[in-house]
């Protein structure tokens, strides 16, 4: 039987389920919203994260149709420029390098990667460092008050339907450490159904995983979903090893060694869906064994990351009141054992046998209520304990601090959101006040801290006020503004040090940051496609930067002057009907600048931020039905270009144009099955030529890198394949 | 529909045992480098150490600087003319991790911690690089060099921090063939394997290497030791055959990081060293006293073992200036102390406000020299000695980079 096309016509297509307004009047024409025809059985896209619209009554009809991702039309809504990406689909494949390569396909998101599969890499948006990023599963935050940024290669994307990104005005139950931008991983709903997905590729790259949702239930109030994933990389990919020295002449190709990881994840999602009342449990274990290589000059074979955790997260929402109404509970509740292992002292100061346990738990009461005319006041307090007790295994003789203590860290947040809008809708003005207090402890007994530090208990408290505008000028055309004041408080670390070597101060300030964007974006639907995007500037002015400072045998950290960013971001995409042809374009011009006062970098570009840094895919496909079979071939190509990259802070380290090209083709057939074989890297670009202004310097040939020293892979392929199975019930309900 | 996907699911436990397989083929162990297939120790030489020249440490009548640089992202080499206070930045390139040294004219940079070369400057050809030598060894993937130290044949003898073994170099070489041997100390070692070389000093064809005597852990586990190696013979000497092992002379500080030639002993065999205090080192008598005890270093604020950075003698040998840190490493201050009771006993400070990371203390002549990576301030500093205290002549003098080590050179 032949299956009806996935993607109705545009302009004509029927809309069974309209984005549900959380005003009374209509923001905009139905014509905004992208339809996507999903089709039978258990093969249907994801379900969208429940916080973003009220429950729909879920009937077995043959054909369902959906209105565009709720999170994108939320995106639309908000005064700040949100970026969604959809990681899962019926056509999408999963990312080989999880959320960083995910993260590439953002504007003004910029990932630094040490090199390979699973290895460390730091988020960085509008030019900002990566503790100024807020990264959010759930809207739990992820990132640990010890080191206080998220290394995307621990980060598993697995069960994660899509990323939002924001950028500009950051609402406030994202925190206040939002200077860059707040990354917000939303798991997907269980779907219906069996996936079983896998993949191999170069230098061992490979991936397994199945899950299966069911729905529970007459009208299936009740979704479980469970489900696991390996995936693993030796990351021994070959590159040129310059020997760290001026010198050419100890130059040669090399093999990575000691870059190899295996992750397992395992996954529990359960939703009820009970009247006005939405609950949601996701359950999130990983085990995950990683090599630390080291510079490509000096590579460690034995050094190891490993890592063991658990997060819980629960959400139980109610609606309340008029439509957009709600009370909400949010809670986090992560453990965590490490083990940073170096037996040889390849990586730190001598051998190292590093464990830590942490305990991390978040509650946040939220409340949504109608005030007045066109008007919603969001209300959000939120708490955050963590606590981190370190065991050093590595016996020091001499009577040298063993590293061992214990620290912990409190932290209380509350924040007003007031939402206004008015005419008839166009206008949307976020008024928005954060406060949040933060009580860093740590204990460790007396003679067994870092130099000279007594570890003295820290208390630091800020606000972080925000203003967002958005003007609808026309149905498809809007104007955004904001400005607003953030902060980073400073970490554990950098409070009270570790093992000694790194030797804290408890009088640092927190790192405050003034961010103002503005630009237009544009959002328009017709008979001939779509198309979406926006132009828009941004300054940040952050101040008490904290940085490490090399002090004789050790280091300590201190607030300087601080940076500043501006820039200019744009992305355009553009759609053909039926998705046959997809162009996505996105440009930054980034002008981060060192205000440290430091007569040898002030004014220089900040190091690790492209000036230019350009992003384009484009996709072609189209479907058949040879034998009543649905068969859709795609093909894409993306470029990722960078330009006038500085990865020093005096500026004469500065990079040469990198640009790596990617192919990909693959085939959908049935909706169930889907093959694809991506070539990263496609011209094998592993050599860059850098010239450093000294006298006798010439240009010299060094590995392609983010980091100096840390040399990116070449070309790699990477193939996947991805079977959806449908349940019993299911296929009977196909049945006509 | 079913049958399409049928045959593919069929297939799938065909590439679920390939995706097994690529596991259990990843989960191998990599490729270890080669491990340390080496003779047996060789069994020291009884002493006592018989020095044929005074030990070589500075030149005669410096005129400048050669000072490595570094933000610790990339490096370089800078000049200072040290009448005119001229800095000549930028003249050849260099690392983040690169301590400089002089020896019959050239320049010479000693890469450390994960580069591992030794890098030879020819300032007669605008400082350009007349050789580059890697500095690799079997049992370790970054040795560490350390110090180097020449004997009368113009032979480098190159201390390795992870390595029981002296790396012989040849700088005037031919390309690619600057490394002559080794020389194997494993005699010396302590319990891990590894006596863990620091400062070395050339007195004629003895060298003369500093154990630090750390663990793994890079905890310190023992004395810092003087250890006398013959390079004629190739052999450690023994200084006290009734202990076990092949000893030196045994520091009573901790951490003995740099060494000074006594400037009131002209025979050249009297070393001052510096550690919680400073010691002076007797290599004919092999006698160790202190010339400024460690309690006086205690007094000034100064006693722990990483706070002294580096350090310089007065003309006469009755003075030393020091450069350490604060206890809570907030900032370097300058001192000066008599040495062997002379006044000032406890250490007093006479600049403040620096920060630096490795050797940046010289004299020429009666100015001190100081290079500090402070933020605010990078460069060099100039003290007049003359003055008491000594009072700042200069500074910050701009190196480009921010001065990370630096010596005095012709």
């Amino acid at each position: 039987m032949p299956l009806p096309p996935r993607h109705p016509p545009r302009g004509g297509g029927a809309f069974l389920e309209p984005v549900r307004r959380e005003s009374s009047r209509p923001l905009f024409a139905p014509t905004t919203h992208v339809a996507l025809a999903a089709t039978f059985g258990l093969a249907a896209p994801p379900h969208s994260d429940p916080s973003d619209t009220e429950a729909q009554p879920r009937t077995p009809y043959r054909t369902v149709v959906r209105s565009k991702p709720p999170s994108a039309a939320a995106a639309k809504r908000s005064p700040g420029f949100v970026t969604v990406i959809e990681l899962e689909g019926p056509s999408r494949s999963a990312p080989r390098d999880g959320l960083a390569e995910a993260l590439a396909a953002a504007p003004a998101v910029h990932v630094r990667s040490l090199g390979g599969l699973g290895q460390f890499g730091a988020v960085s948006i509008r030019g900002s460092s990566p503790q100024q990023v807020g990264m959010f599963l759930d809207g739990v935050p992820l990132g640990g008050s010890m080191a206080g940024l998220v290394d995307t290669g621990e980060v598993p994307i697995d069960g994660i339907s899509r990323v939002e990104i924001h950028r500009g005005y950051v609402p406030v139950a994202y925190g206040a450490s939002a200077i860059g931008g707040a990354v917000d991983l939303v798991s997907a709903r269980p779907t219906e159904g069996i996936r079983i997905e896998g993949g191999l590729g170069s230098w061992w790259t490979r991936r397994l995983g199945a899950r299966i949702g069911v729905g529970l239930g007459r009208r299936r109030p009740v979704h479980l979903g469970v489900g696991a994933t390996y995936a693993g990389s030796m990351g021994n990919f070959r590159y040129y090893d310059d020997g760290g020295t001026p010198s050419s002449a100890d130059d040669r190709t090399a093999r990575r060694v000691g870059n190899a990881y295996d992750r397992v994840v395992a996954q529990l999602r359960l939703d009820v869906d009970r009247g006005r009342w939405r609950v949601g449990v996701h359950e999130i274990a990983m085990v995950r064994r990683a090599g630390v290589p080291g510079p490509g000059s000096a590579q460690a074979v034995a050094a190891r990351n490993d890592q063991v955790s658990s997060r819980t997260i629960v959400r139980v929402r109610r609606a309340l009141g008029r439509p957009g109404g709600r009370i909400e509970w949010l809670t986090g509740v992560g453990v965590e054992g490490r083990r940073f292992v170096d037996p040889r002292g390849e990586i730190g100061v001598g051998v190292d046998d590093q464990r830590s346990t942490s305990i991390d738990v978040y509650a946040s009461p939220r409340l949504r209520t109608a005030l007045w005319r066109d008007a919603y006041l969001g209300m959000q307090a939120d708490l955050r304990a963590e606590w981190i007790a370190v065991d050093q295994r590595v016996v020091r003789a001499g009577g040298v601090p063993d590293g061992d203590a214990t620290r912990r860290r409190i932290a209380v947040g509350a924040g007003v959101e007031l939402e206004q809008f008015g005419w008839r809708d166009r206008l949307h003005l976020v008024p928005a006040v954060r406060i949040d207090a933060i009580d860093s402890g740590f204990a460790v007994p007396r003679g067994r801290g870092e130099q000279d530090d007594e570890g003295v208990d820290a208390r630091t408290w800020a606000a972080s006020p925000r203003l967002g505008a958005r003007a609808a000028v026309l149905p498809w055309l809007a104007l955004r503004g904001s400005v607003g004041r953030y902060f980073r408080a400073p970490t554990l670390v950098e409070l009270f040090g570790d093992r000694g070597f790194f030797v804290g101060n408890e009088g640092l300030v927190p790192e405050r940051g003034l961010v103002a964007d503005g630009g237009v974006s544009l959002d328009a639907t017709g008979e001939l496609g779509s198309i979406s995007g926006h132009l828009a500037g941004f300054w940040v002015r952050s101040r008490d930067l904290i940085q490490w400072i090399s002090a004789g045998s050790i280091a300590r950290p201190e607030n300087i002057d601080g940076a500043r960013v501006r820039g200019l971001e744009t992305a355009l995409a553009v759609r053909s009907p039926a998705e046959r042809l997809e162009l996505a374009v996105h440009y930054t011009l980034l002008d981060a600048r060192d205000r440290s006062g430091d007569p040898g970098r002030d004014g220089n570009a900040l190091p690790g931020r492209p000036r230019h840094d350009l992003f384009v895919r484009g996709s072609w496909g189209w479907e058949f039905h040879p034998r009543g079979t649905s068969v859709e071939p795609r093909m894409a190509y993306t470029v990722e270009l960078v330009a006038r990259t500085f990865l020093d802070p005096s500026g004469r380290y500065v990079l040469p144009p990198r640009a790596l090209q990617t192919i990909g083709v693959q085939m959908n057939v049935a909706r169930r099955v889907l093959v694809a074989i991506d070539i990263r890297n496609l011209l094998d670009v592993r050599t860059t030529t850098v010239e450093i202004p000294v006298a006798d310097a010439r240009p010299a040939p060094v590995a392609i890198a983010d980091f100096i020293g840390y040399p990116l892979p070449g070309r790699s392929v990477w193939a996947s394949v991805r079977v959806d199975f449908a349940l019993a019930r299911q296929r009977s309900e196909e049945r006509p | 529909m079913s049958s399409t996907i049928t045959p593919i699911v069929h297939r799938a436990p065909r590439i679920a045992g390939l995706l097994a397989a690529a596991v259990l083929f990843a989960c191998l162990p990599p490729d270890a480098p080669g491990s340390c297939e080496t003779p047996p120790p060789v069994t020291p030489l009884a002493g006592p150490v018989v020095m044929d020249g005074p030990c070589a440490l500075g030149v005669e009548s410096p005129t400048r600087l050669l000072v490595t640089t570094t933000d610790f992202a990339t490096g370089a080499v800078s000049i200072v003319d040290a009448t005119t206070f001229e800095v000549t930045p930028d003249v050849a390139l260099g690392s983040t991790d690169a301590v400089p040294a002089w020896h019959d004219g050239r320049g010479l940079l000693l890469h450390r911690y994960q580069i591992d070369a030794l890098q030879v400057l020819d300032p007669t050809r605008g400082w350009a690089t007349a050789a580059d030598i890697p500095i690799t060894a079997t049992c370790s993937a970054a040795p560490n060099p350390q110090s180097i130290a020449f004997d009368p044949d113009g032979l480098g003898y190159v201390t390795q921090l992870d390595v029981p073994e002296l790396a012989v170099l040849d700088p005037w070489a031919a390309p690619g063939e600057g490394r002559v041997g080794t020389i194997d100390l494993r005699a010396v070692s302590d319990d891990d394997g590894n006596p863990d070389f620091g400062a070395a000093v050339a007195c004629g064809s003895v060298i003369w290497v500093v154990a630090q005597r750390l663990d793994a852990a890079f905890a310190r586990v023992g004395p810092d030791e003087l250890i006398a190696v013959d390079t004629a013979a190739g052999v450690a000497f023994d200084l006290d055959p009734e202990r076990d092992g092949a000893q030196g002379l045994r520091s009573d500080g901790t951490w003995l990081r740099q060494l000074r030639r006594d400037p009131a002993d002209t025979t050249g065999h009297t070393l001052l060293g510096l550690s919680t205090g400073i010691e002076r080192f007797d290599l004919d008598e092999a006698r160790v006293v202190w010339a400024v005890a460690p309690e006086r270093f205690a007094d000034a604020g100064i006693g722990e073992p990483l706070q002294a950075q580096s350090f310089a003698i007065s003309s006469d040998g009755t003075v030393a200036y020091i450069a350490a840190y604060d206890a809570d490493f907030a900032q370097v201050r300058l001192y000066s102390v008599g040495l062997d009771g002379a006044a000032p006993q406890i250490p007093i400070a006479f600049a403040d406000g620096f920060d630096s990371v490795e050797r940046t203390v010289e004299r020429i002549g009666d100015r001190l020299w100081y290079g500090s990576t402070r933020r605010s301030a990078p460069g060099l500093w100039v003290f007049d000695l003359g003055a008491d205290p000594p009072t700042p002549l200069a500074g910050p003098l701009s190196t480009g980079l921010a001065p990370y080590s630096l010596v005095a050179i012709p």
